[in-house]
């Protein structure tokens, strides 16, 4: 079986924000502006959270982009009421967007605060709307949304791996995140390839989960320290 | 009594009003291939149609002074590049956020007409399976063993 997943070391992570601004472009994300922003309605896929560590003058900072974690055992899956969010067979966290009705007890139940809800129409200030990408739906207002681990590619990358009748080979899928960061800090596959370099990372001894002790099981996996 | 049936909700669209009456049995009796002109359909999500230059690469010498033919070159000539504004005949409402993909169905070897019936007799090309149907695309995934994942088509 497949079980995509991430890698995502934060000790080469340098804070820059290519991830997510490459995350919006492809994935179609709306802005909200400036004073929606400040309410806590900002929709970023991937953000960047920052950690201090230390007392000034002698302080070190450290980034953690924070993504979905494609959970195994997902809090916002059992709380919505039309079963618009699943774990499909490939181990994504699945949001269907035409089923949901907007309830919002699945971003309220996310430790990881990943979930983001359309509090408006998109709207794409011109000529932005000529750069959206057709492999992704433009969701409405009242529609719930998060990282798909770039679905998309997925699909296209097995698709034309079906064309020339082959399997998808390691690496070949790169997530927008991942293929933005100049310094190679995320990177994407299948967990349940033993060959994986994704799979080859989560056995280090470097590997930690967001909030392990919630048992969510995340296919997102953070490398620090260690040498 | 027809005209009591028209508008029954079940009824397929008429087909939309085009700016060139292009028929394709006209052109599929002189067996220029499909692909020739939805060149995606074998690699790509979207069939895609021909751009005016490569009607136009026949069209300078073929049927030249047939009326259509000459109205179509006039607007090749004089759109400043534009593309032809062709009509969709087959829609799956964006509200639905669904990504239907034509390469896989062709790889898997779904006859156009399956989904399009036999276009390539059609004067003016007419939806004869209604597509925007999600029961239609499961009732065929379930049969041929494809994905029935929600995600597969709506992300
Ligand atoms: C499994 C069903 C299916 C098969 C097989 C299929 N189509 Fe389609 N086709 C569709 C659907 C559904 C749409 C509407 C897509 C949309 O609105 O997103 C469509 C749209 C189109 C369009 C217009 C939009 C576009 O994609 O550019 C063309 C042209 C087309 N098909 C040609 C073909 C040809 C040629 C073949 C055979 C080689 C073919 N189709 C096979 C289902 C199918
Ligand atoms: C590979 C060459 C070729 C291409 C490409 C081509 N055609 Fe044609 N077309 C023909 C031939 C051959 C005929 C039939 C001519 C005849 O009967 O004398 C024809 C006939 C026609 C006619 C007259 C139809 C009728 O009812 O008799 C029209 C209009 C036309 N084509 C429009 C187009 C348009 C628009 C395109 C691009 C979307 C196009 N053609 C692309 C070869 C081509
Ligand atoms: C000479 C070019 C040409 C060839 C060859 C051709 N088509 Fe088309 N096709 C067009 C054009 C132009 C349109 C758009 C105008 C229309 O809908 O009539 C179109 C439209 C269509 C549509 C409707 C698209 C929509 O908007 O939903 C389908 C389906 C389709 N073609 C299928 C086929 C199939 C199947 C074949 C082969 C049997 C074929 N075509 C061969 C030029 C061509
Ligand atoms: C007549 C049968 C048939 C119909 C109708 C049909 N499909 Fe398919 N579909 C298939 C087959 C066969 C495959 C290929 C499975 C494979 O071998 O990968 C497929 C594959 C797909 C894939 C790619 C799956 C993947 O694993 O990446 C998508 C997306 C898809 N279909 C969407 C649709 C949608 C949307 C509709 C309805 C608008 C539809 N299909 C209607 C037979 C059909
Ligand atoms: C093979 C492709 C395919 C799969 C798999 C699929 N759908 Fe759909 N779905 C469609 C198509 C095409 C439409 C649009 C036509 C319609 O409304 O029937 C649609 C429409 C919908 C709509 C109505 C949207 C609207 O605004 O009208 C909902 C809700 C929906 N799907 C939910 C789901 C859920 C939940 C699943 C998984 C259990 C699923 N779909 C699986 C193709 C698919």
């Amino acid at each position: 079986m497949t079980r995509w997943g991430m890698a995502i070391d934060t000790d080469r992570c340098t804070g820059c924000g290519a991830c997510a601004v490459a995350c919006h472009a492809e994935n179609n994300i709306q802005t909200v502006g400036e004073v929606e922003a400040a309410r806590g309605r900002a929709m970023h896929w991937m953000r960047i959270e920052r950690y201090y560590e230390g007392v000034f003058p002698d302080v070190k900072v450290r980034f953690q982009p924070v993504l979905c974690q494609q959970c195994g055992h997902a809090p916002c899956e059992p709380v919505c009421p039309v079963y618009a969010t699943y774990r499909t067979p490939e181990g994504l966290n699945a949001m269907v967007y035409a089923r949901c009705i907007g309830t919002r007890y699945c971003a309220n139940n996310c430790p990881y605060t990943t979930r983001y809800f359309n509090w408006f129409a998109p709207e794409f200030d011109a000529p932005l709307e000529r750069q959206l990408n057709p492999s992704v739906s433009v969701r409405p207002a009242g529609v719930m949304e998060k990282c798909t681990f770039c679905v998309q590619r997925i699909q296209d990358a097995q698709e034309v791996a079906a064309q020339e009748e082959r399997e998808v080979r390691d690496g070949e899928i790169k997530t927008a995140c991942s293929q933005s960061c100049p310094a190679q800090a995320i990177t994407f596959g299948d967990l349940d390839d033993p060959e994986s370099l994704v799979a080859l990372l989560a056995r280090t001894e470097r590997t930690t989960h967001l909030l392990e002790d919630l048992s969510t099981e995340p296919s997102v996996i953070y490398l620090r320290g260690g040498r | 009594m027809a005209l009591v049936m028209v508008g029954c909700s079940d009824e397929l669209p008429p087909p939309p009003p085009q700016p060139i009456a292009f028929s394709h049995s006209v052109h599929i009796e002189n067996e220029i291939e499909c692909t020739r002109c939805h060149e995606g359909v074998e690699t790509q999500a979207q069939a895609g149609l021909p751009a005016m230059a490569a009607c136009a690469s026949c069209h300078r010498r073929q049927a030249a002074d047939h009326p259509e033919v000459v109205k179509f070159m006039e607007q090749y000539a004089n759109g400043n590049g534009e593309p032809m504004v062709w009509r969709k005949v087959h829609v799956i409402p964006t509200s639905a956020m669904v990504h239907f993909k034509h390469s896989p169905h062709v790889r898997a070897g779904v006859d156009c007409a399956t989904c399009h019936g036999d276009v390539g007799s059609m004067t003016v090309a007419q939806q004869v399976v209604d597509v925007a149907n999600m029961g239609w695309c499961l009732d065929c995934h379930r049969e041929q063993d494809a994905s029935i994942d929600c995600m597969t088509c709506h992300h």
